[in-house]
């Protein structure tokens, strides 16, 4: 159930360009989006931020290692929400979903390579709580990573320490297209839907 | 020592620009970002929503409020970089160094209202790994304060969020500012420098 009220379809129109570039890259308006609206400065600028994260430039590491890192944290910070979102978010970008249910177990999987299990491990310590990041860990990253690349490792984390407090806390019901990823690709692996199942709202 | 090595003025260009009110406010430009300035985008996607955060409106709460709820949120990840920043924030916002010391034990000191405790034991559920709010806790929140503010009051912690993970896992080094407020205020309830030190 939803925590606090969601903003309805016609509610959101005026932010219909806001949300458009979210919408692009989950297949639908989340439901995260549909709550930050109440204050509608947060709403543009959080997405601003989501843009400034992702921007893939010359020296940026892949979009699709990004989504890995935001799932492997959310998985750390036990956002089911989260989870089902960015795995699904990378199934949508052509990764095979075999790969996305892989991150439950990276460190022996053969579907990653030492570059991306380094920065799933980094990702894991760095949204425990208390961090658990260690200067090994970064001596480690920079074997395979620039700085400016590993600034872009930790900005996603980050933002995902953001989106995991919003989402774990509000208990934001989960949407249609994530629900049938996280059931076919996460479920096996112990994924479940929780407290962010759907509810009808009464308003 | 840091992790990844903070931008210096001259490092940063035209980027410092328009974060010279930020500069003239707090005296110095926070360590955390002049390693975001790595990625120039991210630094001016950070400061866009931190103010959209504090945008103060006729139904906002006040930001002392809100930087004490951040302050909370930190102790609760124990990321004292944090703690150190958002307690030095809530005291230039009007808020007594002595309420600010008081947060580590909020629940019984008198300095706090019924609304400020239910706002910052929020925090403190919402900022632990798993999540620990219940459906309760908002019951609670909604008898003091409207939807718009519980969303304010989210939306500190969840850039608190941001935070916390951005300066814990780069062990961002502490700037002298804040470091002689936290001592002065905090030092004696357990809050040490730790690894955000320079070297």
């Amino acid at each position: 159930m939803s925590r606090v009220r969601m903003l309805n379809d016609e509610e959101l129109t005026k932010y219909s360009d806001i949300i458009a570039t979210s919408k692009e890259r989950l297949g639908f308006v989340p439901n995260s989006q549909r709550i930050m609206a109440h204050k509608p400065e947060l709403i543009a600028a959080y997405n601003e931020l989501g843009k400034a994260v992702m921007l893939e430039t010359k020296k940026s590491i892949s979009s699709d290692l990004k989504y890995m890192i935001a799932n492997a944290s959310s998985v750390a910070a036990g956002c089911n929400y989260c989870q089902a979102h960015t795995g699904g978010a990378s199934n949508l970008r052509g990764v095979d979903g075999a790969k996305v249910a892989a991150i439950f177990e990276f460190e022996t999987s053969d579907l990653f390579s030492e570059a991306e299990k380094s920065a799933l491990r980094f990702a894991q310590s760095a949204s425990a709580v208390p961090n658990m990041v260690t200067n090994e860990d970064f001596d480690d990253l920079s074997q395979h990573f620039t700085d400016y690349q590993i600034v872009e490792i930790v900005s996603v984390v980050s933002m995902f320490g953001f989106l995991n407090r919003w989402n774990d806390t509000l208990a934001t019901p989960l949407e249609a297209e994530p629900i049938e990823f996280g059931e076919m690709y996460l479920a096996r692996h112990g994924w479940s839907i929780g407290k962010h199942a759907p509810i009808e709202e009464t308003e | 020592m840091s992790r990844i090595k903070p931008l210096t003025d001259e490092e940063m260009g035209d980027s410092i620009d328009f974060l010279r009110p930020t500069i003239e406010a707090l005296g110095f430009l926070p360590n955390s970002q002049r390693i975001m300035a790595r990625k120039p985008e991210l630094l001016t996607g950070i400061n866009e929503l931190y103010k959209a955060i504090m945008h103060n409106t006729e139904k906002s709460l006040s930001p002392g409020l809100l930087y004490l709820v951040g302050n909370a949120s930190s102790l609760a990840a124990g990321c004292m970089y944090c703690v150190a920043h958002s307690g030095g924030a809530a005291s230039h916002s009007g808020e007594e160094a002595e309420k600010v010391a008081a947060i580590w034990e909020f629940e019984t000191s008198d300095l706090f209202s019924e609304s400020e405790r239910v706002a910052l034991r929020f925090a403190q559920a919402a900022s632990s790994i798993p999540n620990m709010v219940t459906d309760e806790d908002f019951e609670a929140l909604k008898e003091h304060y409207t939807d718009y503010q519980i969303v304010e009051l989210l939306s500190i912690i969840s850039l608190y969020g941001f935070f916390n993970r951005w300066n814990d896992t780069l062990a961002t080094p502490l700037e002298e500012e804040p470091k002689a407020f936290a001592k002065a205020t905090i030092g004696a309830k357990g809050w040490a420098v730790g690894k955000h030190t320079e070297e």
